[in-house]
């Protein structure tokens, strides 16, 4: 009867033990999947926005010492070409791998500079305004500067 | 023997019941860990949205060679910023010229607020016209 009763008992505390695994495991694996969201999330805000703001930051500052009347961007909008400091001019070339999605400054007699990665990237030159369009994980994006506002300081001088 | 099984039937049901409690109360906070991260993120990306449509509305008046003339016009945008989340931009762009200074400088200012009005993005800036 004892016997009977000790290993019912042992049976009973391998059952509760079980689901407590059982349940703990649940909750490992709950608490793994929205750590995977979470960061998921975070991580295509900051990839998008790492790579957009460089490539901002670099054509903004590369345009104040632009030759005017140098701006060229290739028919298919994933090139763009310009030349810099009017007294010695340089070309600077940004170009977007369409295939790899990856985003390249390149000047002469520099190794091309990696700027990021990007889904799609489209520059467009529209009368004195250059824009650039990129499309996020949610929708499209467009970033535009006024060129003309670099000659005319230039002139204002 | 009867009353045995019983002890034992009510020992199991109280500790699922304990069981069930615990798991409920770590799925809240969990849950609200999730949502206050997506939530993060989403304002984080709605604003950078948001001074964008500012950013470029200024960019538009410096190209343009009207921008000295007095002028005010509202425009809506809408960009969907999270998954299954549009957000509605509102924008606002003054122009009011500084007669008092100079026939040719303007102070252009861009005003662009979403969420009903309780978020909002103000840029302010000299514009000269030609």
């Amino acid at each position: 009867m004892s016997q009977d009763v000790e290993r019912e008992t042992t049976f009973s505390t391998a059952k509760s033990l079980f689901a407590a695994l059982l349940a703990l495991g649940a909750g490992f694996l709950f608490l793994f999947s929205a750590l995977v969201t979470t960061i998921g999330e975070a991580g295509s805000v900051y990839d998008d926005d790492s790579a957009v703001k460089a490539l901002g930051r670099m054509v903004r500052s590369d345009l104040i010492d632009l030759v005017p009347g140098s701006l060229r961007v290739s028919a298919n909008g994933r090139e763009l070409t310009f030349s810099v400091n009017p007294s010695k001019p340089q070309q600077i070339h940004y170009r977007f791998d369409g295939e790899s999605g990856e985003v390249f400054r390149e000047q002469k007699g520099q190794t091309p500079n990696k700027i990021g990665r990007l889904k799609r990237l489209v520059f467009a030159k529209e009368a004195s305004l250059l824009s650039m369009e990129w499309n996020t994980s949610h929708d499209t994006v467009r970033r535009t500067w006024a060129l003309d506002r670099w000659t005319h300081a230039k002139g204002a001088k | 023997m009867r009353k045995r099984v019983q002890h034992q039937s009510g020992r199991l049901l109280s500790e699922f019941l304990v069981s069930l409690g615990l798991f409920f109360l770590i799925l809240t906070a969990d849950l609200s860990i999730v949502d206050l991260a997506t939530d993060s993120a989403s304002q984080a990306r709605t604003t950078q949205f948001g001074l964008g449509l500012a950013q470029n509305a200024l960019e538009d008046l410096i190209a343009d060679s009207r921008a000295g003339k007095a002028m005010v016009r509202h425009s809506t945008h809408s960009q969907s910023v999270s998954k299954g989340k549009v957000v509605r931009f509102n924008q606002t762009v003054r122009v009011a010229p500084m007669a008092q200074f100079s026939s040719h400088l303007s102070l252009a200012t861009v005003v662009v607020d979403w969420d009903n009005g309780r978020r909002k993005i103000r840029l302010e800036r000299y514009v000269a016209g030609r």
